[in-house]
């Protein structure tokens, strides 16, 4: 016959496993459906980034194909009727036109590969640099028009915000990783007091084109110490 | 005295979430009916129960009959809230019902004994199911969790059975523990009946009906 106290016992063992289970299944159920989440908004981002660069080829082939043509017999039919000082307001149209065609839809990367249309983005952004590329690079059009980007976004801010005059630049295949590196001699900033800010939102927009390609960032920065990204990539 | 008046409000405090589901019928979605019908056949089983008790001193047949009914009814409203997808997971469970209801009440006991098994089984898949919704709910929708009726409703059926499905492991085992500290678990489930009352009929109050797609 049990004793009252081993009753008790357990009778309390009895509530502490069905309470016990009923919290494990709820860790395990949160967790799931966070992960599903996750994914979800994964692909939802991938989807919407896939769209912003359809969208972006379309509006390129536009202004190139379309509007670039058109000024151009423009100018062809102010400089038959005389008009010089026009003429020359139109040529700085047709670079801006194809700069702007060319931010769009970087013909270079599509033609020439990854390694030239960086070297291109370097010299663009109007800093000395220094680029040590790789040979015979052969890349996914999806997956180097992510890195692409992700190296734009960086130069875009070194350019804005990091007051540097030397650049970085290299691009290094270990075994199957692709190895790019960006660092600049700028002034740098404190990491933790850009979150929320435009300048948080676009390193947010570099780990989220990141994360796309399974790729990893790092970011060393300090203030009054540049700023050094480092991307690891599976190719 | 106290514990009798306990008991008869948390019995007919089911009335409010029935008077305030009466009221806002028209505005009920298709598939909330189902929980419609659970608040108003138990309400039903209450005032029976009131009655056999009267008349035969035990209410444990129709509570028998009707803890089945209320476990079809609530796995289909779960059924339902999950877009009718997984219909396997669902038809497993209600097999697995019908086999332990069958095994509880005609195999190990009679069906006027007060029988526990089905009750645990059916507490703890019900609870289960619960609290992956409420999850689903808190996770993947969008506004406040304060005003979702689906989250709220989810929430009490967690508290209530996981609550229902400890105090029925402790009648399984049949330990001999004594009386009163029976009697004050059933003070507290009656306490969080009358709360879960008060949650549906807040729930009630808080659904809002699909606006349907107008095309001009």
């Amino acid at each position: 016959m049990p004793t009252p106290e081993n009753q008790l016992n357990f009778e309390l063992i009895i509530g502490a496993c069905i309470l016990l289970f009923f919290i494990t299944f709820f860790m395990v159920s949160i967790i799931s459906h966070q992960r599903k989440k996750a994914a979800l908004d994964f692909n939802r981002l991938k989807a919407d980034l896939l769209l912003l660069e359809k969208e972006r080829s379309r509006i390129a082939f536009d202004l190139h194909d379309a509007l670039g043509p058109a000024l151009s017999v423009c100018k062809q039919k102010m400089e038959a009727r005389g008009v010089k000082d026009l003429s020359a307001d139109i040529d700085g149209l047709m670079l801006q036109l194809r700069t702007i065609s060319q931010n769009m839809l970087p013909r270079t990367l599509e033609r020439e590969g990854l390694c030239e249309a960086v070297e291109e983005l370097a010299e663009q952004s109007g800093l000395r640099y220094k680029f040590k590329p790789v040979r015979n690079l052969v890349l996914p059009l999806d997956t180097s028009l992510h890195l692409y980007r992700l190296l734009q976004e960086i130069l875009h801010n070194t350019a804005k915000h990091a007051a540097a005059t030397q650049l970085e630049l290299s691009i290094i295949k270990k075994g199957n990783r692709l190895q790019i590196t960006a660092a600049d001699n700028g002034k740098g900033f404190d990491r933790t007091l850009v979150t929320g800010t435009a300048e948080g939102l676009g390193l947010r927009n570099i780990v989220s084109r990141a994360d796309m390609i399974g790729a990893t960032v790092e970011l060393e920065t300090a203030p009054g110490e540049g700023t050094r990204y480092k991307i690891n990539c599976p190719v | 005295m106290a514990r009798h008046y306990l008991a008869l409000v948390s019995h007919y405090s089911a009335l409010i979430p029935v008077i305030i589901l009466l009221l806002r019928l028209r505005h009920l979605p298709r598939e909330w009916r189902y929980f419609a019908w659970f608040l108003i056949i138990g309400l039903t089983n209450d005032f029976l129960s009131q009655y056999w008790i009267r008349n035969f001193h035990s209410n444990m047949v129709n509570s028998n009959i009707y803890i089945i009914i209320e476990y079809f009814l609530l796995l289909r409203l779960f059924y339902e809230w999950g877009e009718r997808r997984n219909s396997s997971r669902y038809l497993f469970l209600a097999a697995l019902g019908i086999a332990v209801w069958i095994f509880d009440n005609f195999i190990w006991h009679r069906i006027g004994d007060n029988t526990s098994l089905f009750r645990v089984v059916a507490s703890a898949v019900l609870a289960l199911l619960s609290i992956d919704r409420m999850n689903r709910e808190a996770i993947y929708e969008r506004g406040s969790v304060f005003t979702n009726s689906r989250f709220l409703v989810c929430f009490m059926f967690m508290v209530y059975y996981v609550f229902k499905s400890f105090i029925e492991s402790f009648n399984l085992y049949q330990l001999n523990i004594g009386l009163d500290f029976y009697r004050r678990l059933w003070v507290i489930l009656n306490c969080i009946n009358i709360v879960a009352s008060c949650m549906y009929s807040y729930a009630l109050i808080c659904l809002r009906p699909k606006t349907s797609l107008i095309l001009n």
